[in-house]
């Protein structure tokens, strides 16, 4: 037997005030929740970046300090130029996103719209930046082709690159999309 | 201006903040993820706020951002009913329950129930339980009265098999 909710042809009214009993406001603390574990989980994507950029660093050295041909030179000189570029926009574009200038809920908000923002920016950048580089890596493998033949180390080089920013772009497509609604600094 | 626009974002998060709580635990699995739908839709209002022509009523147009908002959330993480299986148990009231705890239960077993209806049931039943008449229905989801009116009858024959099977 059911001693709680049944419904009958006038049961709205009843079933509303059942619905409509206390259930709890938003108020900062929900929206504080939210930023700390965000802030969280960009502590770890900085981690992870920071271990992979040192380990290209230190690869880099020890490539250049070996490098002694065109080849190897240009593969070289391509990843650091890569890896300044990332860096820099990465840190520029993190500027201002790490905390809440206070402890409303606006301040809360506004830092979720900005971290939005910069995702959404960060999507595009890849995209762009892609856009630019692959081609420009096509033209060079093909040049190298003709120069130094087809299983050179800067023709491996530049297909590897335009495989991983082809993958690298539809994830950022993803991302994009993904952010692209969200609420977003004016 | 943007004081404004906080101004009445605060009063209109003031005045539906429930309601929109409510919906957001229905539309989601988990406490975390209803936190994050809730501020969301905050989030929509606040964009959407500026555009308010008054040309429906204040309650329509919230409801309207929220369920938006909501309806995107939900594809968007591509989740699917479940029948109601959140991440908490249902309390179940003992005898000597008081009528605080009860009336606990019975809100949480009727959003259990709610949340198992169809999705194109789910969300007019959603707005007529927070207490919009069938033509603010109509004029939220984009339906006709009488399509409304169809929505709301099935459902509640729906929601009368859901609750009477409960022991």
């Amino acid at each position: 037997m059911n001693t709680f909710t049944t419904v009958a042809e006038d049961d709205w009214e009843h079933l509303t005030d059942e619905w409509q009993s206390p259930s709890g406001t938003p108020d900062v603390q929900a929206l504080a929740r939210r930023v700390r574990r965000r802030t969280q989980w960009m502590r770890v994507l900085v981690f992870l970046e920071v271990v992979f950029t040192t380990a290209a660093v230190i690869a880099l050295g020890f490539a250049a300090r070996t490098a002694n041909s065109w080849d190897a030179w240009l593969v070289v000189g391509g990843l650091t130029v890569f890896t300044v570029v990332m860096g820099v926009f990465t840190i520029r574009n993190r500027r201002g996103t790490w905390r809440a200038a206070g402890n409303t809920l606006k301040d809360y908000r506004a830092l979720e719209a900005l971290r939005n923002q910069r995702v959404v920016r960060a999507a595009l950048f890849v995209q762009r930046l892609a856009a630019v580089t692959i081609p420009l890596l096509g033209v060079l493998a093909w040049y190298r082709t003709r120069t130094s033949g087809p299983w050179s180390i800067s023709v491996l080089s530049c297909l590897a690159a335009i495989v991983y920013l082809l993958v690298w772009t539809a994830g950022a497509r993803v991302v994009q999309r993904r952010y692209r609604n969200a609420p977003q600094s004016d | 201006m943007k004081n404004t626009r906080d101004a009445e974002w605060t009063r209109v998060m003031a005045e539906y903040g429930p309601a929109l709580s409510r919906l957001a635990r229905t539309y989601t699995h988990t406490a975390a993820d209803a936190d994050d739908l809730l501020q969301e839709v905050a989030f929509a209002l606040w964009k959407a706020l500026p555009g308010y022509r008054r040309e429906c009523s204040e309650r329509t147009f919230v409801y309207r951002v929220a369920h938006n908002r909501a309806s995107t959330w939900r594809r968007s993480q591509g989740r699917h009913k479940n029948n109601g299986a959140i991440d908490e148990q249902l309390p179940d009231p003992a005898p000597w329950a008081d009528a605080d705890v009860i009336g606990r239960y019975r809100a949480e077993r009727l959003r259990r129930a709610v949340r198992q209806l169809p999705a194109s049931l789910e969300q007019v039943v959603v707005l007529r339980l927070e207490g919009l008449r069938d033509a603010e229905i109509a004029e939220v989801t984009g339906l006709s009265d009488a399509n409304v009116a169809v929505r709301l009858t099935r459902a509640r024959a729906a929601l009368r098999g859901i609750l009477g099977e409960d022991p």
